[in-house]
């Protein structure tokens, strides 16, 4: 049983990493389209 | 004796046995300490002097009833069918916080409604892969003191609840113990909040297993790049979503703390004001205070109580080794000057290890200012442990558990 729980700490571990990662892409793809939309901004207003 | 009925709190000293005499006498003892040691600012008086106070009120405050029992005015959580509840509801004056906040969680969600709209997410979303990388490694504790706990006679769900305490996060526990050992949570949400109080005392003698010449490098706060309020507020909304979908058992918890950040970061300042004021602070007080009211002497004597303690400490030392390790690692991964001190603070205790870290750091360095980066671990460690405790709540909780499922019972 205790090594049973070992394994479904590091199981869960496993998952938090994952999931950790996949918020890290979150944001990472949350700065590039506010990146993206700040540049076509400036280059609407540079040709208005 | 008939005159002493008069006091009937010291009347049921002779009434009980010498073991619930004494239990009484230390936990009245407790919360003075507590009370005190708050007021010198050892241990957080947010929590711990409303706790103290309920502590020694009740422990002081026992009576005889007239079936001949002996009770208090203050909360009876053993209350279970709807007649019993209704009884109390009338009678202890605290058993409206119980039942309408406790008992469903609704005190953890409301104290994270507040955290949430104090909470900065600046370096946690200009460095996102260091923040979660270093939270996640200081997640160490809550990941070993699950089989530790069980090796000490734990079941499963408890062992769960306590290794919870490794994340730091007082309401995070207090939800998760509630969720997964409802017999247990007065004393696992005591451990914790007692030793998140010691955190602050503690972790700079466990800092410094780090070099000297490690703990006072400089980093450059002015490298850190700016965040649009724009970009905070798609990161609360989409990182909500993705979150509950994922751990809908959690989903109080993340709902509460990513609408309390949502509304900062949109600016309705009436709101802001609301959440991390008198929400905030109105349901530390009252969590502070029921819990306290909720340590009578039965806790004490539960055997368990002792192992609780045993686990919180070793919890908390992993997770802050964990952090300490991660720090360490970065640092050297990493092409910028790094202080492995920010390792530290991604043991979630917000901001209290964060501040831990700047103050090991001033220490051997003056110039060395690290909290602006210290920020980012801080408030990703709530990340993580909140999906650590929908993986816990997951595995432990429901008719047929996962971990029962996958490993057998």
């Amino acid at each position: 049983m205790i090594l049973n729980s070992l394994l479904f700490a590091f199981i869960a571990y496993g998952i938090t990493m994952v999931i950790a990662l996949c918020v890290a892409a979150i944001i990472k793809g949350i700065a590039f389209t506010v990146q993206r939309g700040g540049k076509r901004a400036a280059a609407g207003a540079e040709k208005k | 004796m008939v005159i002493l009925q008069l006091f009937q709190g010291i009347y049921t000293f002779f009434l009980t046995e010498p073991a619930i005499a004494g239990g009484r006498l230390l936990l009245i003892a407790l919360g003075f300490l507590f009370i005190y040691l708050s007021y010198k600012k050892v241990l957080e008086p947010l929590i711990m002097l409303p706790m103290g106070f309920g502590m020694l009120a009740v422990n002081g405050g026992l009576m005889v009833f007239e079936a001949g029992q002996i009770g208090n005015l203050f909360v009876n959580p053993l209350a279970g069918n709807v007649e019993e509840v209704m009884y109390f509801l009338q009678i202890d004056f605290l058993q409206p916080f119980y039942t309408f906040t406790f008992s469903n969680g609704l005190i953890a969600c409301l104290i994270f409604m507040g955290i949430g709209a104090i909470t900065d997410i600046d370096i946690l979303l200009a460095k996102p892969f260091m923040s979660l990388f270093l939270a996640v490694c200081a997640e160490l504790g809550t990941i070993l003191t699950l089989p530790i706990a069980m090796a000490m006679g734990l079941l499963p769900r408890e062992a769960a609840s306590i290794a919870l305490v490794g994340g730091a996060d007082g309401p995070m526990v207090l939800y998760g113990s509630l969720m997964m050992a409802r017999d247990l949570f007065v004393p696992i949400t005591v451990v914790a909040y007692v030793y998140l109080g010691v955190c602050y005392a503690g972790y700079p003698f466990l800092a410094r297993i780090i070099p000297r010449r490690l703990r006072a490098i400089e980093m450059d706060w002015r490298t850190i790049p700016q965040v649009s309020a724009g970009a905070k507020f798609a990161f609360a909304v989409i990182t909500c979503a993705f979150l509950c979908v994922l751990f809908p058992v959690a989903a109080p918890l993340f709902a509460s703390f990513f609408v309390g950040l949502a509304i900062k970061e949109c600016g309705v300042l009436r709101f802001v004001e609301f959440l991390s004021g008198p929400l905030l602070y109105g349901a530390t007080f009252f969590l502070g205070f029921t819990l306290g009211a909720l340590l009578g002497v039965d806790i004490i004597l539960n055997p368990k109580v002792l192992i609780l303690f045993i686990l919180g400490i070793i919890a908390l030392t992993l997770s802050g080794l964990g952090g300490i390790a991660g720090g360490l690692i970065y640092r050297k991964i990493t092409k910028e000057p790094f202080n492995p001190l920010v390792g530290i603070a991604a043991v979630s205790c917000v901001p209290t290890t964060a501040k831990v870290a700047q103050k090991c750091a001033t220490a051997v360095n003056k110039k060395a200012m690290i909290l602006p980066f210290a920020m980012g671990p801080n408030v990703a460690g709530v990340i993580t442990t909140a999906i650590i405790t929908g993986v816990y709540i997951s595995g432990f909780v429901g008719e047929t558990p996962i971990f029962y499922r996958i490993f057998g019972s």
